[in-house]
């Protein structure tokens, strides 16, 4: 009997209290993924960061809210891999490097964001774009990003775009909370 | 299937342990080689990838274990290569970590390589033997597809080597304690890359051949096997490192003393004391009674009895108790060492143990003891009725195909070696395709009874057996048991015309059989006996065929109308190689390399002293045409002197050759082989060979020259000469550094061929006052008709339709060597039971070229 009661608390402090969400990190190479995961969860910023090859994972205990996130490599032989782990996650985060200066950078950043939330598969899920690097000199702001990125194409699920920065720590609480309220649905 | 289970893992929050249970599911179908479909995999493994976010370890070390098993299957593996790298680090608490290790070589691939390099060096480092062992391991998977990487692992596993000797000596039963393994498996890995080093080969083994310095004994066996493999290539090895083997031999633990034991017993003693010395050793385990390290001391046993069959007998007593033992194995060990090495007087006995023992026993060993069976018959002929009987008895008993084959091939064995045995075996071999249950041996039956019965006395029984096949058997034995006649028939059926008559009236019934192969056949059988048809009958060569199609297509170029009468098989001339290379015009690649010779060959002054060239070969290939290195070799042959002319060719991308130089030797101790006294007088190099590029090499011989009152000549040599490129691998040009490395080709043989020019034959010189004669009689297996040893013999010696007089069974052609005047040559054949016989002789004036042009026809033909 007692075991039974047991259960149930466990059950409703799950429910109400502790929650595990499943989110996904992508972005072309060098975008800053694997640094901004690194800074969230405590870490030291790093210059030197290698690249991922495949995928990594990192969990974020945020108050009650365990994040679960899923670090994707950015090179482009992984990109076709990215679509099955952003399946049934509960946000998307597609992370741009806001200051590179190449001509490539944004357009094939918004090619491969629209060819991936294109699929069925993921349809509905909460997409939050980050502008990374927001620390050096000519990045583009927020209004530059969704304009370039044809951001107001999206249509079927939640969108929202922030400029933040890895490196100086920029902006990164609205990260969280924007994550955090994803995990309460 | 699998991948419905496979939804565990993604529920939320995750069970353990019944993901555990799928896991452990998963494990044992792909281990137990079931399929899983392609579609699923692709799945399963990005289901399977998700599970490494979880901690509880057990689970994770479980997800290593598919990952190794899945990374073979799918190529999404890539993925997890941040995964499974994260998991290398940490304490040595996490148990999944040497799992980890392993896996690295598995998901890497060659653009990231270099990443995992510290991972390795780190953990070959470590203190805990697994991650030691681990590192080790994936560094040994490396060497394949990343040799550097692999190599620059190379001082971490010296390290590790000693750091994990210790002196305590090993367990009581030889029982390692695992925290030596990575000596094991260091050893494994210096072994593997010091392979081309033989010199860092041996000091590794001298630097570790006191027996404590390893204290694994899997490791003290790498260095045995190593030391036999050094004793094989360099015969300067051999006195020390037997030395070596016999501490070994004498270790207290039964896998390094076996193993020494059977490398020493491998190799050959001038001396029986030398093989006292290791039977003295080996006797205290042929009474152990633990049944593995018998059977291996019985095998070692075996091994040394072939050698020196007398020291055996010591044993008798005690192998005739172990056949009793009830130990499979070893009994039919016991009595194959018996059967191998029993006198004359003994094999009565042996047969009758055998009898009774071959019931009891399972085909693998049956085999074993036919072969042993055989020998005995070859070695005592007088026992062979003995033997046939033992042979008849086990042929009844109940067998699978392979045992009954392998009898079947024996009997064969004894016609040749004893052929008065020939009717008795027939015989038997008939009764028992009587009632054989398997087709394949019906139809090799068939096929000794075809060739064999000829030559028997009275071939009629044996026409009745095989008939009664055509009237009660399938199809395929039918069509060969209508071959069996046809050719019974055609050998002359006992020169009877009314018994041939008969056969063919048998073969004509079996032209209305149901079966179209057996008409076909039994048609094919009557025409010639006949005298049907004779020529159409007959197969054409491959070049008649192309010579056909040549003229066919020529014709319908031409649009002139099909006709045939003019078309004539051209000689079989088209394949021959062209000689003669100053006279006469020379045809295609072989003048464009004469040419690259004769600018080439310039470079080497000496060469313009060696005369004309007598002959030049047709150029062979001294690799296959895919190799790292692609060498071509052309052999000119002058009136004293060899050049070995050797193109080659660097198809590696990123690779540099310097110092390229090639050294051929005659190889020594090969049958039939005689080196002469090849001396090399020059050799050339190449400074740097870059990718993609061909250059050329020259090996300059000279001959020994021999004196004689008619004139001179040389002491040819007729051998093979093994060639190695030796150079140094660079990276890239200006790289100093490289690597010195041997690449062993294919060797070059010099035969007759290569000496004798045939001319036109002078019919009438035979009898005309020649001074000397050379003759040797001997027979060769390796042709089954007197035509197709003339083909042979022909195309071999570049002989011209006109050099050529075959008459009956008698070629006669004529030809010179580099010196001294024309040399008549008759060969005579005959055909016997096992082949052709031949009586070469050879007349002209010069006595050593004619006894040179006899040694060098017996081996051209034996060869
Ligand atoms: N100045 C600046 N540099 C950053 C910032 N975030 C990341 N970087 C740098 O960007 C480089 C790439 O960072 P990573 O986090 O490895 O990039 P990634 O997106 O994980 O790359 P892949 O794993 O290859 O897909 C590193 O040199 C970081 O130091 C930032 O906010 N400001
Ligand atoms: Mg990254």
């Amino acid at each position: 009997m007692a075991g039974i009661f047991r259960n149930i608390y466990d059950w409703l402090l799950r429910l109400f209290w502790a929650t595990e969400m499943d989110v996904t990190v992508i972005g072309l190479q060098n975008a800053g993924k694997t640094s901004l995961l690194r800074v969230l969860a405590g870490g030291e910023f790093t210059v030197d960061s290698i690249p991922t090859v495949g995928f990594s994972m990192k969990r974020l205990q945020k108050g009650h809210v365990a994040l679960k996130c899923w670090d994707l490599g950015g090179q482009p032989r992984f990109r076709a891999m990215w679509e099955r782990y952003c399946r049934g996650v509960n946000a998307i985060v597609f992370i741009v490097d806001s200051a590179d200066p190449s001509p490539d950078n944004i357009p094939q950043a918004k090619t491969e964001l629209h060819s991936l939330i294109k699929n069925t598969t993921l349809d509905g899920i909460p997409l939050l774009v980050l502008g990374n690097k927001s620390d050096l000199p000519d990045s583009l702001g927020v209004d530059d990003l969704i304009v370039q990125l044809e951001l107001n194409e999206i249509s079927r699920r939640e969108v929202s775009c922030y400029s933040i920065s890895a490196k100086e720590e920029t902006n990164l609480d609205a990260v969280i909370q924007w994550l955090i309220n994803k995990a309460k649905r | 299937m699998i991948s419905q289970e496979a939804r565990v893992f993604n529920d939320t929050p995750l069970n353990v342990s019944k993901c555990r249970d799928v896991l452990t599911k998963i494990l044992h179908t792909v281990r137990s080689g079931d399929h899983i479909p392609e579609g699923e995999t692709t799945d399963l493994f990005f289901a399977v990838s998700k599970l490494f976010q979880h901690k509880d370890p057990n689970l994770r070390q479980l997800v290593h274990l598919i990952v190794r098993e899945l990374a073979g299957i799918t190529e999404d593996v890539i993925m997890i290569t941040s995964s499974v790298m994260k998991d290398t680090v940490g304490g040595s608490e996490l148990i999944f970590r040497p799992n980890a290790i392993r896996n690295l070589c598995r998901v890497i691939d060659l653009s990231t390589v270099q990443a995992i390099e510290r991972s390795l060096k780190t953990a070959i480092n470590d203190k805990s033997h697994a991650v030691a062992s681990a590192g080790i391991i994936s560094s040994y998977h490396l060497y394949l597809p990343a040799t550097e990487s692999s190599r620059r692992t190379l001082p971490e596993t010296q390290d590790a080597l000693s750091s994990f000797g210790g002196s305590s000596g090993l367990g009581m039963f030889g029982t390692h304690s695992p925290s030596s393994m990575p000596q094991y498996h260091a050893l494994g890995l210096l072994i593997l890359l010091k392979r081309n080093d033989r010199n860092g080969l041996v000091k590794l083994l001298q630097s570790f051949q006191r027996a404590d310095l390893v204290r694994n004994p899997l490791g003290v066996v790498l260095l045995i096997r190593l030391a036999g493999t050094l004793i094989q290539t360099d015969s300067q090895l051999k006195s020390p490192l037997i030395a070596v083997l016999k501490g070994w031999a004498d270790h207290k633990t039964d896998m390094i003393s076996l193993e020494a034991l059977r490398t020493l017993a491998g190799l050959t003693y001038s001396n029986q004391d030398d093989a006292l010395a290791i039977i003295k050793v080996l006797s205290p385990h042929l009474q152990s009674p633990r049944a593995v390290v018998k059977i291996m001391a019985l095998r070692i046993l075996k091994l040394l009895s072939k050698q020196f069959p007398s020291i055996v007998s010591p044993f008798n007593r005690d192998l005739e108790n172990s056949i009793s033992l009830g130990n499979k194995v070893i009994s039919t060990l016991a009595i194959a060492i018996l059967l191998q090495t029993g006198s004359e007087d003994s094999v009565e006995r042996l047969v009758g143990q055998v009898k009774t023992f071959i019931p009891d026993i399972s085909d693998e060993f049956r085999l074993f003891i036919v072969a042993s069976v055989e020998e005995l018959a070859l070695k005592f002929p007088k026992q062979t009725q003995c033997i046939i009987n033992l042979l008849s008895t086990i042929l009844r008993e109940e067998g699978s195909s392979a045992f009954k084959e392998r009898i079947i091939l024996s009997y064969a064995k004894l016609i040749q070696y004893s052929p008065e045995f020939r009717d008795e075996i027939l015989m038997q071999l008939c009764e028992f395709v009587e009632d054989c249950e398997y087709p394949k041996l019906a139809i090799l039956v068939l096929n000794i009874l075809a060739v064999e019965s000829s030559q028997t006395r009275r071939t009629g029984p044996f026409v009745r057996y095989i008939y009664n096949r055509i009237v009660l058997e399938n199809s395929n034995v039918r069509a060969a048991s209508v071959a069996a006649l046809s050719t019974i028939c055609q050998n002359g059926g006992d020169n009877d015309t009314t018994f041939q008559r008969s056969i063919l009236q048998l073969l004509t019934q079996a032209t209305d059989d149901s079966d179209d192969e057996v008409r076909d056949r039994a048609i094919t059988g009557i025409s010639p006996c006949l005298g049907l048809g004779k020529g159409w009958l007959t197969p054409k060569t491959d070049e008649e065929f192309g010579d056909l199609e040549d003229h066919l297509t020529g014709l319908v170029r031409t649009d002139s109308a099909v006709d045939l009468s003019d078309w004539q098989p051209r000689l079989a001339s088209s394949h021959l190689p062209t000689k003669h290379l100053e006279t006469g015009p020379v045809v295609g690649t072989v003048a464009a390399r004469s040419e690259a010779f004769s600018s080439i060959s310039k470079l080497v002054p000496m060469v313009s002293t060696f005369g004309r060239v007598w002959t030049a070969s047709a150029t062979e290939h001294l690799t296959e045409p895919e190799a790292e290195y692609v060498l071509e070799a052309t052999k000119y042959i002058y009136a004293q002197h060899i050049v070995l002319h050797v193109r080659v060719t660097n198809t590696l991308p990123d690779v540099w050759l310097r110092d390229a130089s090639l050294v051929s030797v005659p190889a020594l101790g090969e049958a039939l082989s005689d080196h002469g006294s090849l001396t090399q007088v020059f050799t050339t190099s190449i400074d740097v060979l870059g990718p993609g590029e061909s250059k050329d090499l020259l090996v300059g011989f000279a001959l020994e020259e021999v004196l004689e009152e008619r004139g001179k000549t040389s002491n040819y040599p007729l051998c093979k000469l093994i060639n190695t490129l030796k150079f140094t691998a660079a990276e890239d040009v200006n790289d100093n550094a490289g690597y010195e490395d041997d690449f062993q080709v294919e060797a070059v043989a010099l035969g007759l061929a290569d000496y004798f020019v045939a001319e036109y034959a002078h019919t009438e010189s035979w009898d005309s006052g020649s001074v000397s004669e050379a003759q040797k009689s001997f027979k060769s297996t390796r042709f089954r008709s007197i035509s197709d040893s003339v083909a042979y013999i022909s195309s071999n010696l570049g002989l011209e339709a006109q050099a050529v007089h075959v008459q009956s069974n008698q070629l006669c052609f004529g030809g010179k060597l580099p010196f001294g005047s024309y040399i008549d040559v008759k060969v005579r054949m005959a055909p016997v039971e096992t082949g052709v016989a031949f009586q070469i002789t050879a007349r002209g004036e010069n006595k050593h070229a004619l006894d040179f042009v006899v040694r060098g026809f017996l081996q051209m033909v034996k060869w």
